[in-house]
């Protein structure tokens, strides 16, 4: 499917447009609304998946499928636009007491997405794993929630479980992470030596 | 616990994402938003059979922010010498930016200011694109007394937001956005005001209301001027990608020179001025004129970088030139994180731990632990930096507690100074710290060297 995409982007940009936009605009969309829907308007994150489609349009050629698939790579560039668009109008939705005006860009958008921080692939793979770990539902229910940003209502809807039910996997699921996330918390071994 | 799973799985790259989303997760979307987006890519991807197609709330977000990128913050890729030959719009006060096209209107005026019991409002700029209006102001308030308490201003701040009217033809506005600035006598605010564009014209008389200090200002729009070089604008001199146009005006019988860049550097200026004491050999920003060197005074507060100086020139002196030794920027890059091991109290270690940035290095020399008064103490972590561009001195960076997650904590720390120069900071100890004390390191902050000579007349001659 995905070859399939990028291979009518390069022959026939319409048609590959049309495809890859059906195929991928609900997570695209999903993404960035979650992330910016309280701070900017339909019609901007509008623009703002259409900014993402247009990028992966550009750089059809380039795509390179063996490092991973195109739902991933559109998954990822979905959230740093997002990012980027509210690094970049940062100073019309945010208040703050700053007198240093770069700051305020700085805290919001730490306060909003901590793109400044790191975070070791072990880490990143622990949870990954503890996540998959949950089993299905749970997993998809977490995916939705921490990576899609949807709430128990959405979830409820789109996966056909009750809003309660979702609610307490989401809980359950929670006590078995947090164990998770207490080890990773612990001092590791010391650097700087 | 949330924000911590949510901040790890933001941070996935396309391998793990991979993973993560394996399985295929059902989606839904109305069929007018596909729509919507399919034309504006279309639009984008330059494929004709789709009409063209703006969002009209974002284009004037963006087109308001393209200003404030090249005038004061650009991150751009070209240089300066290649945006000399396009057209330059010039806003007083507020900035310049290299095609005007997307602004439609600014001010007619200048310091439009308004006055009762309280307080002096006064409008430094405004600007107007399709659909938007961006106005810059500040309030100086007569009888102030210190807050103390940090919620109580932030609670100030959020509920100032409503009192900001803009007023056209009968019709009231309420910011779509602001920053304000505040805590001290003077209150700086910038609002974003979402208006019609058949009410944004010339004709109009406009009504700013901050109805918190029962304060207004009336205005009008005029369409800004284009000019073709920035030397039309004021005196213009460019070092390293980055020109500085000085405009010179009078102002209670001293010369006000206010500084516009137009910055292409990919650095981020955060003053024209020494920083602390000494500044970089113990040079600063002076005019000199053909009897003597003058040093600056500030305005009584501002927001941001300060662009303007104020100097005591008599009429009688020739030849001013302003010199601005250097600038100081920060580069901004990744956090990098690193761990320290606490040693013994009053033991102090030798690391030699190296922290990369894009131009420098920042070198981690030693750790000590040491008594502060407090009770757990500090850890003075000692640093020197290792430049390798001549033109940048690495002089600082921000320090920040991280837990194991990356993600920033509490606490804070003290800089220790040689000639105005950072030699080391003591990091305030906490007992969950352990043996170890996580840090960030971020915003590398530099001595862009090269000297700016600006040839000034004196606007005082003849007076």
């Amino acid at each position: 499917m995905d070859k399939k995409i990028l291979d009518l982007l390069k022959e026939k940009p319409e048609k590959g447009l049309e495809k890859l936009i059906n195929t991928y605009s609900g997570l695209v969309y999903t993404i960035i609304y979650n992330k910016l829907n309280q701070y900017f308007s339909v019609e901007d994150i509008e623009e703002c998946v259409s900014s993402v489609f247009y990028e992966v349009y550009k750089n059809r050629s380039v795509i390179d499928l063996s490092k991973g698939t195109l739902k991933a790579y559109i998954a990822v560039l979905s959230k740093r636009r997002a990012i980027d668009l509210f690094r970049k109008n940062s100073k019309h939705v945010i208040n703050q007491i700053s007198l240093e005006t770069q700051d305020l860009e700085d805290c919001a958008v730490n306060r909003l997405f901590n793109v400044e921080d790191e975070v070791d692939a072990e880490t990143k793979d622990m949870l990954i794993q503890a996540i998959k770990a949950l089993g299905e539902p749970d997993s998809e229910i977490f995916t939705r929630k921490y990576y899609l940003g949807q709430n128990s209502k959405e979830i409820s809807g789109l996966m056909g479980i009750k809003q309660n039910t979702v609610d307490k996997r989401l809980s359950r699921g929670l006590l078995k992470l947090r164990a998770i996330v207490d080890k990773m918390e612990k001092p590791q071994e010391m650097e700087g030596k | 616990m949330d924000k911590k799973i949510s901040h790890t799985l933001d941070l996935l790259d396309i391998e793990e994402t991979d993973r993560l989303l394996e399985k295929d997760i059902k989606f839904k979307l109305d069929s007018n938003s596909i729509e919507r987006i399919k034309k504006s890519t279309y639009s984008k991807a330059g494929i004709s059979r789709q009409k063209t197609f703006v969002t009209r709330g974002l284009s004037a977000i963006v087109a308001a922010m393209i200003i404030i990128v090249v005038s004061i913050f650009s991150i751009g890729f070209d240089n300066v010498v290649s945006a000399m030959g396009r057209l330059f719009g010039f806003i007083p006060g507020y900035g310049i930016m290299e095609d005007n096209q997307s602004i439609q209107y600014i001010i007619d005026g200048h310091n439009i200011s308004s006055e009762n019991s309280q307080a002096i409002l006064t409008i430094n700029s405004v600007i107007a694109t399709k659909n938007n209006l961006t106005l810059n102001c500040y309030i100086k308030l007569k009888d102030f007394q210190e807050e103390k308490n940090l919620s109580n201003i932030e609670n100030d701040i959020k509920t100032d937001k409503n009192n900001l009217v803009m007023a056209v033809n009968g019709k009231e506005y309420r910011p779509s956005g602001c920053s304000i600035g505040s805590g001290g006598k003077i209150k700086y605010i910038s609002a974003a005001y979402q208006i019609e564009q058949d009410n944004l014209s010339t004709r109009n008389i406009y009504t700013f209301n901050y109805k918190k200090y029962n304060l207004s200002a009336e205005f009008r729009l005029k369409v800004p001027e284009g000019y073709d070089s920035l030397e039309e604008i004021g005196p213009t001199d460019t070092k390293n990608n980055i020109s500085i146009t000085a405009v010179s005006s009078l102002q209670d019988n001293k010369l006000l020179v206010e500084l516009y860049p137009v910055n292409k550097s990919g650095l981020t200026i955060t003053s024209f001025t020494k920083e602390y004491d000494f500044g970089y050999e113990k040079k600063d920003l002076t005019l000199e004129t053909d009897q003597t060197s003058h040093s600056y005074t500030l305005p009584e507060g501002f927001m941001g970088v300060n662009n303007r100086f104020y100097f005591n020139v008599l009429p009688q002196e020739k030849n001013l030139t302003l010199k601005i030794p250097y600038l100081v920027v920060k580069s901004q890059e990744k956090m990098k994180k690193i761990t320290l091991k606490i040693p013994e109290e009053g033991e102090r270690v030798t690391i030699n731990k190296k922290v990369n940035f894009k131009n420098s290095t920042m070198v981690i020399s030693d750790v000590q632990r040491i008594k502060n008064g407090t009770l757990n103490g500090a850890l003075r972590i000692y640093f020197k930096f290792e430049n390798e561009n001549k033109n940048m001195v690495m002089f600082n960076a921000q320090f920040r507690r991280v837990n194991i997650l990356g993600m920033e904590q509490g606490g804070g720390y003290s800089t220790n100074l040689k000639d105005g120069i950072p030699q080391s900071i003591d990091y305030g100890l906490d007992e969950p710290d352990g043996d170890v004390l996580r840090l960030g390191v971020k915003d590398p902050e530099y001595f862009l060297l090269g000297e700016y000579n600006l040839k000034l007349s004196n606007i005082l001659i003849g007076r």
